[in-house]
């Protein structure tokens, strides 16, 4: 589903490279959890397969679609939920959604239909008439997640999905994604938390200063690296040095 | 067209549920307009209808003495105030002490030394030899705050009856020495009446003069309108700084219906801020004891160039909103420049009065040409048609500004 091979990005200005030489491939329906630390190029790398950075070598390709070349085409197949809330939060849940639903050309019937199944699947139908400023932080995340799959995207990418959510909203959007998944939903997954991806990810890849360090399934990491869990594999590989600068 | 009204209806939602921005943008131009047409009334009064106050004092005895401060009396633009002789007299301390823009002194013996004076150069007629005794002259003080142009106009207008009398005095001496020519002959039948004629002008300047109200309702409205650029660059800035617009960027499409959506809906709010200011202008100002906006030149002329100003504030907000990272720099920039632009413009001092250097650095505002168009309609009663050439220049400005903003975002 996404190829990416030799990438490299760099920043103007910067004395290092974001990405340096990554290649990985995300297979179709699976749940692919990239990991790394702070300004590992995890972002960098997501920006670039969703096309809205332009990689300083190397190539990424969507369903058989390089993005640099065929954007339209590979974009229509994303959904991105960053990591930012990135709603309006004068506008009620049902106006973003409608709004975001809209520019994707989605008829307005169906539109309708989407929007309600998924405010209902995500426990959030009662409040869709009120405005996202006075939503909690997990609803916000719950329906900055609705506002990714309007379009009924084949590959859903999430960037800390469950940052500041309570344990009810994380609970609601794991089963969701659990469950779409089965049904063919190809998803990659960002997430500072270890246990979340070890659970959920099918396959996940480590990186740090822009390359990828291991690859696999969370038990073939946890085997090889001969580790209880996947953060002692993640600290073994990354060392406990902190990255938030 | 569906992305566009869909773009339209987000932004039109987001301006009115910001109720304390929405207030500012209403409140802030009429506050202004109402503010500064009471503060300019008088001025622009006593630049256009007000007297000249003048202190006259007549030390002269004589018949010409008296015809001069009779026919000073009879000039309609000056307020004389007889004022007695005093043994010292000192016109500076005069004017300072009872407030007067100027001060004329017929002096002592006027009238016996401009009989003198015209005798001889009657005398001088037959002998070119003679000389020439000057008559007395009549002093002016000038308070030192009045401006150029009303000193010059007081000069002109005692020129004028000045020569009157003196021609007056040369025909009485003439007639002394000549046998058959009359000294009581009248002078309003003798003397050229000039070539000037004033036939009126195509608008309607000859209707009503150019108050206050005339000037500040356009000018104020103009101001509010480009103050909707600061809202909008704030909002650019804000979707980009909360993801909003990583993620419009995702959506497949060009980024045009967006960007127009966006420029329409302020556009709208900025046709309601202007009809606001000129409705206040309309009904609130007489109100006040101001006079009432007159706009029954063209209605369909002010409505075009409302339009033209909001689509190149709000094109103007998305260039704001494009170059700048954060609000407080887009705030910032953007409030000086509109000030700038404002005060280059002609929204504070009419163009007409600037240097003229800065007459030709003004031509490149965009208040200029609002402000151009609107007095193209409220003063010189002109129609649609005279008004494109400023309409097409505040249409193209905003096509730049949004271009310049698409290209930067993509």
């Amino acid at each position: 589903m996404i190829v990416i091979e030799h990438l490299h990005v760099s920043y103007p200005k910067a004395n290092k490279k974001a990405v340096d030489g990554l290649s990985l491939h995300v297979k179709k329906g699976e749940i692919y959890g990239l990991l790394g630390p702070n300004g590992a190029g995890k972002t960098s790398t997501i920006k670039v397969i969703c096309g809205l950075m332009v990689a300083t070598s190397g190539e990424v390709k969507v369903m058989a679609e390089a993005i640099n070349t065929s954007k339209k085409k590979a974009l229509t197949n994303i959904g991105l939920a960053p990591q930012e809330i990135a709603l309006y939060p004068s506008l009620t849940a049902k106006e973003n959604l409608r709004f975001i639903g809209e520019q994707y050309g989605i008829s307005p019937s169906l539109l309708l239909e989407r929007t309600e199944a998924l405010l209902a699947r995500f426990e959030l139908l009662e409040k869709a008439n009120q405005q996202v400023q006075n939503f909690s932080g997990g609803m916000k995340r719950r329906l900055n997640l609705i506002a990714s799959l309007l379009h009924a995207p084949s590959i859903l990418i999430l960037d800390e999905p469950t940052t500041g959510v309570d344990v009810q909203s994380r609970a609601i959007i794991h089963d969701f994604l659990k469950s779409e998944n089965e049904k063919g939903l190809t998803i990659v997954y960002t997430s500072h938390h270890l246990d979340e991806a070890e659970r959920l990810c099918q396959r996940v890849g480590i990186v740090d200063h822009g390359k990828l360090l291991v690859e696999g399934s969370p038990q073939e990491l946890l085997s090889k690296h001969d580790c209880p869990d996947l953060e002692s594999v993640f600290i073994s590989l990354t060392g406990r040095q902190s990255r938030d600068h | 067209m569906k992305r566009f009204l869909s773009a339209y209806r987000k932004d039109w939602l987001l301006i009115t549920r910001d109720r304390a921005g929405l207030a500012l943008l209403f409140i802030m131009p009429l506050a202004l307009t109402v503010i500064m047409a009471l503060i300019q009334d008088a001025p622009f009064k006593s630049f256009q209808n007000s007297a000249i106050e003048i202190g006259l004092v007549n030390l002269d005895t004589g018949e010409s003495g008296k015809e001069l401060v009779g026919g000073l009396h009879k000039i309609e633009s000056f307020k004389l105030h007889d004022l007695e002789a005093t043994e010292v007299l000192d016109g500076n301390r005069l004017i300072e002490d009872l407030g007067l823009q100027a001060l004329l002194i017929i002096p002592a013996d006027y009238t016996e030394e401009l009989v003198a004076s015209s005798n001889t150069r009657v005398l001088k007629l037959a002998d070119a030899d003679t000389e020439v005794i000057p008559g007395k002259l009549v002093e002016v003080y000038f308070d030192p705050a009045l401006n150029l142009s009303f000193q010059e106009l007081i000069k002109a207008h005692c020129n004028g009856v000045l020569s009157r009398i003196e021609l007056q005095a040369f025909l009485a001496s003439y007639s002394e020495v000549v046998p058959g020519i009359s000294k009581d002959i009248d002078l309003s039948t003798l003397l050229p009446q000039g070539s000037l004629q004033v036939s009126g002008s195509k608008g309607k300047m000859e209707s009503f003069a150019y108050n206050s109200v005339q000037h500040n309702v356009p000018a104020y409205a103009i101001f509010g309108i480009f103050f909707i650029a600061l809202a909008l660059s704030g909002n650019i800035i804000k979707e980009r700084d909360d993801g909003s617009a990583m993620r419009l960027k995702l959506i497949p499409g060009s980024l045009w219906p967006l960007v127009l959506g966006r420029i329409i809906a302020y556009q709208s709010i900025a046709f309601i801020q202007a009809a606001l200011v000129f409705l206040a202008g309309i009904v609130l100002m007489p109100m006040l004891g101001l006079p009432a906006l007159d706009i029954s030149g063209s209605i369909g002329g002010v409505v075009v160039i409302i339009l033209a100003s909001g689509l190149a504030a709000a094109g103007l907000g998305q260039l704001l909103g494009a170059l700048f990272q954060s609000q407080q720099q887009a705030a910032a920039t953007g409030a000086i420049s509109i000030i700038i632009l404002a005060a280059l413009g002609g929204i504070w001092v009419p163009t007409f009065a600037m240097p003229e250097w800065l007459q030709t650095v003004s031509m490149v505002s965009p208040f200029n040409w609002a402000m151009g168009g609107f007095q193209d309609i409220l003063l010189r009663g002109q129609g649609v048609v005279d008004i494109l050439p400023e309409t097409g220049l505040l249409v193209g400005f905003a096509v730049l500004c949004a271009a310049i903003s698409v290209s930067r975002r993509a």
